[in-house]
């Protein structure tokens, strides 16, 4: 026989008042780590369709001043980047080169504009994952000339695989430059979700862009661990400052690595720099404003579990409360056979104790039980929120650990304080007083 | 040097304005091994001196002394302590721990005490469990030591209650009108146990009752009334 043991048969003592308040703290428990889980599914959600849509973590963009003083996006110092990367301390799981330009498609009367990605085909394998081939190979991009297009546009554009198309658009220095390309491949269309893309290899978008073959315009680095992606960005602009110029920080930056990913800004430096200027910009700076949202949404739950902490704390205080002047004679007579206040006191905060053991492994079972069956749910829609914050049609439940620890402390934080006053009132029932109440 | 003494104890309880005078000067010894009877009508003032034995209740004049020491000057966690290693109660409505079993309850103080100068904290296992056993037995209840309070009579339980009250080998054992919850046999053979356990075990047990059968038994009567001691005697010889 142990005070603990005593203590657990106490629990049981008044099986319904336990199970309510066990029940409660269950409740509490489950409450909170679905919708810590819920949030964090969500956020990373964004993060996966981000980083997939914008074919990386981490981007490094370039600036080269022209012989006319205005700012070209490009990058003619590879050898930098290089560098760059071989100075990083966490594993890059791929490197990707690319130049990219608005461009407007004609098909004799029909024509359209898009965003056309020049890839090195043999660094893109994230993108070979998340395209649907319909019709073609994107193998048929090695070829010079040859164009890549979500199915939907060639409908609207109505070319087929195989037939060619005008492609329209400026040189890096601002000139027209019209060029006929071959279309060798049809994917599923990416939908609403970001913004739909067209492939060319990079050779082939240079030369509309009308600079080295080999350049480009930015690197997009895939990292293996997502989370490393804040010391990547400054590991790279450390190198940057150091082997070349690195652009200054950007005073109004949220959308700035979005703009600068549409436009080649053109500006006319005033006092320009030598080769290449750098810019490096991760997921988080793009997603910044999203995440904000969730994180936003995250602290409304947040609240609400604090409010409905306190009504359960306030209900488990007031039982105990009760449970204390059931309890009066018990307590007296075992203050008269010699048991210390500290004792009475602690056996009290046991059965707390108890019950928020139980109240935890029951909610946490259900909140397990319950993350499991949210991400088995298929979430139709291929736009706005439905595409945002889900991956493949699902919510990427994921329970944290940590986001377990701290809500489970908590909760035993609270039901500890909501049994302590009850508990001292105990200790401190005077034995003469508690024993007469039973006569 | 006697057990216990009580000098000119007073008790006064505040009751709205007024002041009840519980105890009015009580005087008498107790030596080691007595069998007391505390006894008179209703009211009279036997809890009264029987929670100041037992350290639950505080004289407002006078002193209780136990075995030399002056209760008055010791503080709660050393009355705790004294009351654990020197005294068992035994109580008129059993107050058994209703989620233990006979077994545990009697067990169970067993449990407390800082266990500086607790004898039975340097017992093995295997000691306790005899020693709880063998306490069963003397109550008569060895086929309901598994059994809770709640599936045993009222003479049982006040059986586990002695049994209890003996857990620790205390000097003294307080009990007050435990018979008072019984029929009258039952009640006979609950104060023969405590005789039984008084010759056996050398304990001192002092009791309350208002049933004058009772005192047959006792070897040393204190009479009260009204507060004061109406009359003290010992039997020699009680019982032979
Ligand atoms: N807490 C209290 N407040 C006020 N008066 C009290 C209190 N406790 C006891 N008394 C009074 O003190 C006197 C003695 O009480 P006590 O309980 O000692 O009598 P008793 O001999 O044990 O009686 P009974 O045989 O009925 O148990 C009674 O008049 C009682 O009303
Ligand atoms: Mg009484």
């Amino acid at each position: 026989m142990t005070w603990f043991k005593l203590a657990y048969r106490n629990v049981y003592r008044q099986k319904k008042r336990s199970f309510l308040l066990a029940g409660a703290i269950a409740f509490g428990m489950l409450a909170i780590t679905l919708l810590n889980t819920l949030t964090g599914a969500m956020a990373t959600a964004v993060k996966t369709n981000f980083s997939s849509a914008l074919g990386g973590h981490v981007y490094m963009t370039g600036e080269v001043v022209s012989e006319r003083g205005y700012s070209n996006q490009l990058i003619n110092r590879s050898d930098i980047v290089e560098q760059a990367i071989a100075n990083l301390s966490m594993p890059v799981a791929e490197v990707k080169k690319r130049s990219s330009a608005r461009l407007q498609l004609i098909n004799n009367s029909k024509t359209d504009r898009l965003q056309i990605q020049g890839i090195e085909l043999a660094n893109e394998q994230q993108l070979f994952q998340r395209l649907v081939v319909m019709q073609g190979s994107l193998d048929d991009l090695k070829q010079p000339g040859t164009l890549a297009l979500p199915m939907n546009k060639a409908r609207d554009l109505q070319v087929r695989l195989g037939s060619s198309i005008m492609v329209k658009g400026e040189t890096m220095t601002g000139q027209q430059n019209l060029l006929e390309w071959k279309v060798v491949a049809l994917f599923r269309d990416q939908g609403g979700f970001g913004r739909s893309n067209g492939y060319t290899g990079l050779s082939t978008m240079n030369k509309m862009l009308n600079i080295p073959a080999d350049s480009f315009q930015r690197v997009n680095l895939v990292l293996q661990d997502m989370q490393d992606m804040g010391t990547a960005t400054n590991e790279l602009k450390h190198s940057f400052t150091k082997l070349a110029t690195l652009k200054p920080e950007d005073t109004d930056s949220t959308f700035g690595p979005m703009r600068m990913m549409m436009q080649g800004g053109r500006a006319y430096i005033e006092d320009p720099w030598q080769d290449t200027r750098f810019d490096v910009t991760n997921l988080d700076d793009v997603t910044q404003n999203v995440m904000s949202l969730v994180n936003g949404l995250d602290l409304v739950a947040k609240l609400i579990f604090g409010v409905m902490l306190v009504i359960t704390l306030v209900g488990i205080s007031n039982s105990y409360r009760m449970v204390l002047l059931e309890r009066v004679a018990e307590i007296g007579n075992m203050r008269a056979m010699g048991a210390q206040a500290g004792n009475v006191f602690r056996l009290f905060l046991y059965e707390a104790i108890i019950l928020a053991i139980m109240g935890i492994a029951v909610g946490l079972t259900l909140a397990i039980g319950g993350s499991l069956l949210i991400e088995s749910i298929t979430i139709p829609g291929d736009r706005g929120p439905a595409r945002l914050f889900t991956v493949a049609n699902h919510l990427p439940m994921a329970l944290s650990l940590t986001g377990i620890v701290i809500s489970a402390g908590l909760i035993m934080l609270m039901t500890l304080l909501a049994a302590y006053f009850p508990a001292r009132g105990a200790a401190n029932l005077d034995p003469a007083e508690a024993l007469r109440s039973a006569t | 040097m006697p057990l216990i003494e009580f000098q000119q104890v007073h008790k006064n309880y505040p009751l709205g304005k007024t002041i009840v005078h519980a105890l009015q000067g009580i005087s008498f010894d107790v030596q080691e091994g007595d069998f007391v009877t505390i006894s008179g009508p209703s009211g009279s003032g036997k809890s009264t001196i029987l929670n100041m034995i037992g350290c639950i209740d505080t004289a407002s004049e006078g002193e209780v002394v136990i075995q030399g020491t002056k209760t008055s000057s010791l503080t709660d966690k050393e009355i705790t302590e004294l009351r654990h290693r020197t005294l068992g109660f035994i109580f008129q409505n059993f107050n058994l721990i209703p989620v233990l079993s006979v077994y545990e309850n009697i067990e169970f103080p067993l449990l407390l005490g800082d266990g500086k100068d607790d004898p039975y904290k340097s017992w093995s296992d295997s000691e306790k469990k005899d020693w709880i056993n063998y306490l069963i037995k003397q109550v008569g209840l060895e086929d309901y030591a598994q059994r809770r309070p709640s599936a045993l009579s009222g003479g049982q339980r006040q059986r586990v209650a002695i049994a209890r009250a003996l857990a620790t080998k205390p000097t003294i054992v307080l009990a007050d009108e435990p018979t008072a919850n019984l029929d009258s046999v039952t009640g006979e053979q609950i104060i023969q146990l405590m005789r039984e356990m008084n010759q056996n075990l050398g304990t001192t047990f002092i009791f309350s009752t208002h049933d004058p059968e009772v005192l047959k038994v006792a070897d040393h009567v204190v009479k009260i009334r009204d507060g004061m001691v109406e009359d003290d005697y010992r039997v020699v010889e009680a019982g032979a």
